[in-house]
């Protein structure tokens, strides 16, 4: 075939450039492809995204850009022990990070407990005194959640981060299936895989159960928004996919006005009254009366609508304190103590640079650490140390001194890697994984979840607005013997 | 629907709609003045008034030359309603209902867009202005009817077509109110060169032909562009067009009301919907006699105030909703 060189720890080869058990049948299914059709496949995915309209556009005076998120021909196996295990680590993080929200945003017991700082919480940027005291529906702050995995050397399964505001990247988990299954249909058969379409209307579920009291009964029941910040945003296409798959109205700030404490959206037959919102729009902007002024994003006397319980949002306001980077590193200790758990999952070891030790150590060895600011996501303000240059690392070393709670720093992970379908040939490629979990009645995963991949070679950045691209992610079903049949 | 996309698709309506009709009227009259010969000098003046933009392009020209009167109305984005701006802003509407249009009516519009923006200039410096206009008056037309074809004939779509009609009413009130001292108050005098470039401007040539027999009167050729019910470019079929989409708007739907009531007592919903009607119903009973009484002059400047209070009057009951006080 072809001589496939691992970096590292790779998904589906040895070093020896052996298949591993699991990952047997599908490897020998794609072995029989030769590879100009599988070439023709992967172009095939290209363009289903484009005639699907599956991109974010750039917007440019002359002309739009349409540009697509790549999806990688070949699927990423996800073996079922693993993802058992992953969901139980999941979902742990999840309740405990919801009753940590729930607790800071009330009676503050973890604080006073000791468990982690207190100024560490009061003192982020995150933390949103305005809604201290409001009382959510069903007591739940995160009600859809994207939980980052990576595996490392060893191929340990790690967390790397959560994301509890407004964690992107579903439509592409969903749109990666449908394509996969029409461009590939012979890949699926004799290898069941947990189903994953019916991720909008488990949303729709989450988001009708919170409604306010009194909107169940009204005639078709609660009316359920998806709050977006408009089209210029590179996640629009979610947006609109989310709302059109759940047959609800996509609305930006624009079409909101609130009065009386009830939210309302215009429209040409007079306003109608709005339940519950799904805001993809960050706390800062949602509603100018209490946060940015300056903001057209959301609508004045938001907040309030909530406080007097006439609206639900969903993810609360305030979540951002949970997926503070210098909270993270405290998440196994509030897992132990709001569930009295042991964490089923591990995740990277990281120094939060508040901390006078902490910081010393890692200044003394900067060029050893990934260094991250604690408020930011999707790769932005990270320094890779081993790659920085001189420059880089001193303006980086100013920048913790100046702000030392703004940072944390990690040791870098070398990444796992999967093979790839790469300029007509198999390569391997750093990946991760985000989770998708979803806070109803319980936490539950949808099976698999995005993988990203980093597209070019040597890179560990695998964010989509950095040149990542993805892979459709397989967990067997139960009782899947694991024989593909011949393409 | 949202206001904010109703928006959309009425603006999006006016400015394709206004972008066809500143092709039409430049290309008949830039012809007028080469078929004119011997006759009296069409000067590039009127055809710029005619865009309302006079002042403007004193300011930014000077000279009436050929070269800048065809820049200006078609190629200068500077210029709020050149053909280009009016593309321009109609492709920003679309992009606010991108959710709500056809994959096929996005397309076509950028294209549209493109077309004029990029080949514009070389098109028209290219001595053969008609085919650039001929161009801009199909693709409009090809959208209008893609429009027809590929979208759901509901609420959005009548808002598109309002838009369009409303503007081609007062495309046309505003021409004949323009000519009107050519037209009156002795209409026999005004030569045949005259009447054939003012029906051309309308695209209403071949139908006055079509309906009346040979020779130009002035009684019939207002009374074709005013209130015939056939040609579709007649004031009185554009607030018909304009009066049946606000009224299907109005029956259309389900959803209840929740503040506001627009219940106006009688048979209309909404105050554009009346508004609309009143138009409509004066047009339709109205002899060309009704017109010289009142005065050319007079009449017109009631048409477009009428129309100008019906594209209120839409703003008010559709898109402003929720906005300032109570109703």
């Amino acid at each position: 075939m072809h001589a496939y060189r691992p970096v590292g720890f790779d998904e589906v080869f040895t070093a020896e450039g052996v298949p591993r058990e699991p990952a047997h049948a599908l490897w020998e299914a794609l072995s029989a492809i030769p590879a100009d059709e599988l070439a023709a496949r992967q172009q095939r995915t290209a363009a289903a995204s484009l005639e699907q309209g599956i991109t974010f556009t750039v917007y440019g005076d002359e002309t739009d850009t349409e540009r697509i998120f790549p999806l990688d021909v070949i699927p990423r196996l996800v073996v079922a022990e693993d993802w058992q295990r992953i969901t139980r680590g999941v979902a742990q993080r999840v309740r405990a990070l919801n009753l940590f929200l729930a607790d800071v945003y009330g009676p503050q017991r973890v604080l006073r407990a000791g468990v982690l700082p207190p100024e560490l919480v009061l003192g982020s940027r995150l933390f949103r005194r305005a809604v201290h005291g409001i009382e959510v529906p069903r007591g739940i702050y995160t009600h859809v959640a994207g939980i980052d995995l990576v595996r490392d050397a060893g191929g340990r399964w790690l967390v790397l981060e959560d994301n509890l505001r407004t964690p992107s990247g579903v439509s592409y988990l969903l749109t990666n299936r449908q394509i996969m299954t029409r461009i590939f249909p012979q890949l699926f058969a004799g290898m069941p895989v947990r189903a994953v379409d019916h991720y909008p209307d488990d949303l729709l579920d989450v988001l009708r159960a919170i409604a306010p009291p009194g909107a169940a009964e009204s005639a078709g029941g609660p009316t359920v928004a998806v709050l977006t910040s408009g089209v210029y945003n590179s996640a629009y296409f979610e947006h609109s996919f989310l709302a059109k798959q759940m047959g609800v109205e996509l609305v930006e700030g624009r079409d909101l006005v609130v009065r009386d404490a009830v939210l309302y959206m215009r429209t040409t037959r007079g306003l109608r009254r709005v339940d519950v919102l799904y805001r993809r729009v960050d706390d800062d902007f949602l509603d100018p009366l209490v946060y940015r002024p300056d903001s057209l994003l959301g609508s004045p006397g938001l907040v309030q609508a909530c406080r007097v319980g006439n609206l639900a949002l969903a993810n609360a306001v305030g979540t951002g304190i949970a997926d503070d980077k210098a909270i993270y590193a405290y998440v196994p200790a509030l897992i132990r103590y709001y569930l009295g758990e042991e964490p089923a999952l591990d995740q990277v070891e990281t120094h939060v640079l508040a901390e006078p030790e902490a910081r010393e150590r890692v200044l003394a060895d900067l060029g050893r650490f990934v260094v991250k600011a604690v408020s930011e996501s999707g790769g932005c303000g990270m320094v890779m140390g081993p790659e920085a240059g001189r420059a880089e690392l001193e303006a980086c070393r100013d920048r913790i001194l100046a702000e030392p709670r703004g940072f944390i720093a990690q040791p870098r992970i070398e990444l796992s890697t999967c093979p790839c379908f790469i300029g007509g040939a198999i390569v391997p490629r750093r990946v991760d994984l985000r989770v998708f979990a979803l806070f109803g009645d319980e936490v539950r995963a949808v099976p698999g979840g995005l993988t990203r991949v980093a597209l070019r070679e040597g890179s560990y950045v695998v964010n989509s607005s950095q040149g990542g691209g993805s892979k459709d992610t397989w967990v067997p079903a139960a009782g899947a013997q694991g024989r593909a049949a011949p393409c | 629907m949202l206001s904010r996309i109703a928006e959309d698709l009425f603006w999006l309506g006016r400015y394709v709609e206004r972008a066809e009709n500143v092709a039409r009227f430049v290309d008949v009259h830039y012809h007028a003045r080469l078929e004119r010969g011997a006759g009296p000098e069409l000067g590039w003046e009127p055809i710029v008034a005619v865009s309302g933009d006079g002042a403007l392009f004193a300011q930014r020209y000077g000279a009436y030359t050929e070269h800048n009167v065809l820049a200006f109305l078609a190629t200068d984005p500077g210029c709020p309603n050149s053909i280009v701006a009016c593309l321009r802003r109609a492709r920003e509407n679309a992009r606010g209902a991108r959710e709500y249009l056809s994959v096929e009516l996005w397309e076509e519009l950028n294209k549209f867009y493109l077309f004029v923006q990029r080949q514009g200039r070389d098109e028209l410096a290219g001595g053969q202005p008609h085919g650039f206009f001929a161009e801009v008056k199909m693709r409009a037309y090809l959208l209008f009817g893609v429009s027809d074809a590929t979208l759901l004939h509901d609420e959005g779509w009548h808002f598109l077509r309002a838009g369009a009609f409303l503007e081609r009413l007062v495309q046309t009130a505003r021409l004949l109110a323009l000519q009107a001292h050519f037209l009156a108050p002795q209409p026999a005098d005004v030569d045949a060169h005259h009447w054939i470039a003012l029906l051309k401007s309308c695209s209403a040539y071949e139908a006055y032909r079509r309906t009346f027999a040979a020779g130009f009167e002035a009684d019939r050729a207002l009374a074709l562009l005013l209130l015939h019910r056939e040609f579709p470019r007649s004031a009185y079929f554009g607030a018909a067009e304009v009066a049946a989409a606000l009224r299907a708007v109005a029956e259309g739907g389900v959803d209840g009301i929740a503040g506001g009531g627009r219940r106006t007592g009688g048979v209309y919903r909404t105050r554009a919907e009346r508004e609309a009607a009143r138009l409509s119903n004066r047009l339709a009973v109205a002899t060309i006699e009704d017109v010289w009484a009142e005065g050319l002059q007079g009449y017109l400047d009631g048409v477009i105030a009428s129309a100008h209070a019906i594209g209120a009057a839409v703003a008010h009951d559709f898109f402003l909703v929720g906005t300032g006080g109570l109703d």
